[in-house]
């Protein structure tokens, strides 16, 4: 039996009767010495490990399995592009069911956050993204994800797939650390907009989470997109959003505190983590990846689809001056989609996805319409829409002039 | 520090007493001779009794079992980041330590109990990363 003894609070309350009681045995030695302890500060949970007893139940079963019956799939390559941007992609499916080949690398990154204040973060990305690239497959495709770890990383990483079935989304079955690859093939059962996150045990899950290792992986229904009577719905052009909530160490003086390396922050982040207040909460990595020269760009009669991942937590995105006119607010493509929502939930851990069509010119507001975090901690981005005004939507009467008193 | 040097001789009276045992210092680093992020030193030999104080010389760290590399019959423990932590080794045998957050990028150390202590089958054989494989061949190399 090894004994543990611990300095400093916050420890398991097992650990911590052992403390006070061997720290009590001392201060019946040395008396006055007791002083000097400190009292625990209560139970805290440790990060929870999955035993190696069930890990072993589970591999024990995938060595019995038979392999797939893969025979009629075709193998095509997804190439995977930065968001907001969507990779090519068909909306009805043509042909026989496929496999998706994709290729993610894990890329740790100093990314600035803010240009006003300098906030910066050394983001855990996929493919050096916050949020990851979209992936978009079919109903009854397999996605094939071949997942690469570069040999100077610092950190293990994997990818739980919120649209998978099995093994913790994929979890299990793609840790790869520093210099490893793994290769994972799931079938896309259930059509819909779903998270996919790095997950690597512990207390690393929250922190890989929040340093921007997430995104959206999308199951398109092989026949497209549907309203609630069956039409047919499709779209021009696709946005995709991923909000992402930092929670940045601060000096004492209350600016942020930099790192020279990936990681480093990494007990300052926990605890800056476990107050849940977010410094920042930002679309596409950082405060203005989708405002002014960055904005996104449609026109008049372009239909957008709004894909909104948030892995984390609850936010509620309003297009101001717009709508959600079909609303997939929890994902699940065989739900019929709500219609003309002014703002719709994002749970957190979770994609959404909302269609709107652009009526009027002009400049559009897609915000977290918690406007504090809209304002302050930079939930915004903009949609540039050009075309003609229709003034049988709306029209100023009158433009703002003094009245008389 | 003074509360470090009282704590340190309460614990070795409150566990050693007369015996003689040892407790010995680790240091937890983001720099040290063999490289970035290592526990200084990388081996350390104890008799069964002897204890580890692991000290966070640098922030960040913290220092636990790393699974499937300890003796039959001892228990794992698993340190706070950024906090000290004293270990007592009782039951002989190779425990393979590691820091949670830089297990990747190579920072564990081997602890050998006992005059005998030698690396049973397959103690490396668990998923372990490369620079971590590679210290702890290193550090076992000194056996």
């Amino acid at each position: 039996m090894t004994k543990l003894i611990t300095q400093g609070p916050g420890m398991a309350s097992r650990r911590s009767v052992l403390q006070g009681s061997l720290l009590a045995a001392g201060a019946a030695a040395l008396g006055a010495g007791m002083a000097q302890a400190r009292a625990p500060r209560g139970p805290m949970p440790m990060p929870a490990r999955i035993p190696e007893r069930l890990v072993q139940v589970q591999a024990d079963a995938i060595a019995k399995a038979p392999p797939a019956d893969l025979t009629g799939y075709t193998r095509v390559k997804q190439e995977l592009v930065a968001p907001p941007f969507a990779p090519v992609h068909e909306q009805v499916a043509t042909g026989g069911p496929k496999i998706i080949e994709v290729y993610m690398e894990t890329q740790e990154r100093l990314m600035k956050i803010d240009e006003d204040t300098g906030a910066e973060i050394w983001a855990l990305t996929y493919n050096g993204s916050v949020p990851g690239p979209l992936i978009i497959a079919h109903e009854g495709d397999y996605v094939e994800l071949t997942l690469r770890n570069p040999a100077d990383s610092v950190f293990e990483h994997n990818i739980d797939f919120h649209a998978s079935t099995g093994a913790l989304g994929g979890g299990a079955l793609t840790h790869v650390f520093p210099g490893e690859e793994a290769v994972l093939r799931w079938k896309a059962t259930k059509p819909g907009v779903f998270t996919y996150h790095c997950a690597p045990g512990g207390e690393m899950i929250p922190y890989h989470v929040c340093h921007g290792m997430n995104g959206t992986m999308m199951v398109l229904p092989r026949d497209g997109l549907k309203d609630g009577q069956g039409n047919p719905l499709r779209y021009d052009e696709i946005a995709y959003i991923g909000e992402q909530d930092y929670y940045l160490p601060k000096n004492e003086d209350g600016s942020y505190k930099t790192y020279t390396a990936a990681g480093e922050d990494y007990a300052d982040s926990l605890e800056a983590m476990r107050g849940l207040i977010p410094t920042h909460s930002v679309f596409n990595g950082a405060v203005g990846a989708l405002t002014g020269d960055k904005a996104l760009r449609s026109k008049v009669g372009n239909t957008v689809l709004m894909i909104h991942n948030q892995a984390n937590r609850d936010t509620r995105p309003h297009l101001i001056g717009g709508h959600g006119n079909f609303v997939w607010e929890a994902g699940s493509f065989n739900d019929a989609p709500a219609t003309n929502y002014e703002t719709w939930l994002i749970r957190g851990g979770s994609s959404g996805a909302a269609m709107y069509t652009f009526e009027q010119p002009g400049v559009y507001a897609y915000v977290n319409h918690n406007l504090i975090e809209a304002v302050l901690l930079g939930a915004t981005a903009h949609f540039v829409v050009e075309g003609d005004w229709n003034n049988a939507l709306m029209e100023q009467v009158v433009a703002p002039r003094t009245f008389e008193t | 520090m003074f509360r470090q040097m009282t704590t340190a001789a309460l614990l070795s009276l409150a566990l050693t007493g007369m015996s003689g045992a040892e407790t010995i210092d680790v240091k937890m680093l983001n720099k040290g001779e063999s490289g970035t992020m290592v526990f200084e030193p990388a081996l350390v030999k104890l008799a069964a009794g002897d204890s580890i104080r692991f000290v966070a010389a640098d922030k960040g760290h913290n220092a636990e079992t790393i699974d499937g590399m300890l003796p039959e019959g001892a228990t794992a423990f698993e340190g706070k980041l950024n906090e000290e932590l004293t270990v007592t080794f009782d039951q002989p045998g190779l425990y393979g330590v590691r820091c949670k957050p830089h297990f990747a990028m190579g920072m564990v150390m081997v602890v050998a109990v006992g005059d005998d202590a030698t690396a049973p089958d397959g103690f490396l054989e668990g998923r372990i990363p490369k620079k971590a494989k590679e210290r702890l061949e290193a550090a076992l190399a000194g056996l």
